[in-house]
């Protein structure tokens, strides 16, 4: 890559959370930044948290359901017409549940609404696929490129069946197998596929839960984010399937102030 | 991801081989102190003629790690020269001791026993050595290494196989005991290394196509010391590109 033209990054779940971090640190390195979300107010958000973080690359914001497959189409295009290329794919949007219940409690699986278990599938899995379909002809063409498809730590020990949890847990689960049989269609081609799974990270997703307990605390947005950009740095040379990023537990004895 | 190691010293066991001795040069070029050990002193001359002759960034350790007295001399000895221990390598390992891969029928208890008191109580030592030096900071890192053995067994690798299980097991009780601490545990299982490991195979021809340069391990090793702290990677895998069987597709 030269200098004079800057990795294009796309990001999907730009707006808040991992995502958002995660575009904001490929900013800060220079890459040209495309942010995905549903919500253009929050995704100009980013773009300005973008602008601040520095770096040469351009900073655009594309507003689309990525559970669509008419959006995902638009995202294609949008990406050959404007820079007619695409390096890295982080797919990040992802959701624990849609609220629609009304409750803050996790509905039991008895009690789960199929449009709820849909819902998560659609941004979890569907949205994944739909998003990775979008990039890979261009770096097919390339011979190049790097998707990362977020997945999740639910337990220290990885990702495991959780309680009160069936349709997240599942989507993940399906997401990780297929991104593995990714991998291996596309290695041949020079693009470097796998997925990351984040413990806990101090996100609005796990905001006000007790998510975190399992792991006796979370890691900054930051710190992941910058972890995942040094995991990318490897992708040309070595392959890591399935890196699983966790927390450290709290420290003993931090709790109280003035204590060093 | 930029790498600053100076003031911090690391203890890399292993050193006269392929992955111990590509990530004690790496991090000596990163500005570490680097403690250098093994049980081949030959190895660890080699060693400082490549990265740093002369130098006292480097201290040349010959040990056997499977010695509890030697893997107290090596903490001392550290102490007495760089004052702290902020990191620990373990990447000290064999093979296998015959000249050729056995069938399990056919293995000696001496053989079993070297692999084991080499790979998984060299582990143990090590590890257990520097813990009081790192409690005492109230910080450390320690990177084991493993291997994808340490996750699948393999035909004619089972003493090998099970000393690399056996690493991650030990590797994860120690982190949950210690990582409330601010000293991080951390397990690599690579794939095939290209180093001299596989000589102990003998003629027998089962070096692989595809395998991990040494030198990105080690890159990998740096790059898991230097996280973020309030992070860490869960049993690394690592694996070889696989050679391309088709060429790029005219588009």
């Amino acid at each position: 890559m030269t200098p004079a033209q800057p990795p294009v990054s796309v990001v999907t779940g730009g707006s808040s959370g991992i995502g958002r971090a995660l575009a904001i640190a490929l900013a800060g390195r220079g890459d040209h930044v495309v942010v995905v979300g549903r919500n253009a107010d929050r995704l100009a958000q980013t773009c300005a948290d973008m602008d601040t973080a520095g770096g040469a690359g351009r900073h655009e914001s594309l507003a689309l359901d990525i559970t669509q497959e008419t959006s995902c189409a638009a995202l294609r295009d949008y990406l050959a017409h404007t820079f007619g290329r695409a390096d890295v794919l982080i797919a990040s949007a992802g959701i624990g549940a849609t609220g629609a219940s009304g409750s803050r409690l996790p509905p039991p699986t008895r009690d789960m609404a199929l449009d709820e278990w849909n819902a998560v599938l659609g941004v979890n899995l569907h949205g994944v696929f739909l998003s990775n379909r979008a990039v890979i002809p261009l770096m097919q063409q390339q011979g190049s490129g790097a998707i990362i498809n977020i997945g999740s730590s639910t337990t220290p020990h990885g990702l495991r069946g959780r309680p009160m949890a069936p349709a997240y847990c599942a989507s993940k689960f399906a997401m990780g197998a297929y991104t593995r049989a990714l991998a291996d269609e596309l290695a041949d081609d020079g693009i470097h596929v796998s997925a990351v799974y984040p413990g806990s990270v101090e996100t609005p997703l796990i905001e006000n839960t007790m998510l975190d307990g399992p792991f006796g605390g979370s890691m900054a947005q930051e710190s992941f984010a910058q972890a995942v950009l040094g995991l990318l740095d490897f992708a040309p040379e070595i392959s890591l399937p399935d890196p699983h990023l966790i927390p450290m537990p709290r420290r003993r004895g931090r709790a109280s102030k003035g204590k060093t | 991801m930029k790498f600053d190691f100076s003031s911090q010293t690391v203890i890399v066991t292993g050193a006269g081989g392929g992955i111990g001795g590509a990530t004690a040069e790496l991090l000596y070029s990163f500005g570490a102190n680097v403690v250098a050990v093994d049980f081949a002193q030959e190895k660890l001359d080699a060693l400082a003629d490549r990265i740093a002759p002369g130098d006292d960034r480097l201290l040349l350790i010959k040990s056997d790690v499977a010695s509890e007295a030697d893997a107290a001399a090596m903490a001392q000895a550290t102490q007495d020269r760089f004052h702290t221990i902020d990191g620990l390598v373990a990447a000290a390992g064999i093979l296998r001791t015959g000249a050729q891969p056995r069938p399990m029928a056919d293995t000696g208890f001496d053989e079993w026993s070297q692999i084991i008191n080499i790979n998984l109580t060299g582990i143990f030592l090590s590890n257990r050595a520097v813990l009081p030096a790192m409690t005492a900071q109230g910080k450390g890192d320690i990177v084991n290494i493993s291997s994808t053995s340490g996750r699948q067994g393999r035909a004619f690798d089972g003493p090998y196989s099970a000393s690399k299980f056996g690493i991650v097991g030990l590797s994860e009780s120690l982190a949950e005991e210690v990582q409330r601490q601010g000293i991080r545990v951390q397990t690599v299982l690579p794939d095939a290394v290209d180093t001299p490991l596989w000589d102990q195979n003998g003629t027998v021809a089962l070096k692989p196509r595809d395998m991990l340069p040494p030198e990105r391990v080690a890159a990998y090793i740096l790059y898991l010391m230097a996280l973020p702290r309030d992070m860490f990677v869960l049993n690394s895998v690592l694996h070889p590109l696989r050679s391309r069987t088709r060429r790029k597709k005219p588009s």
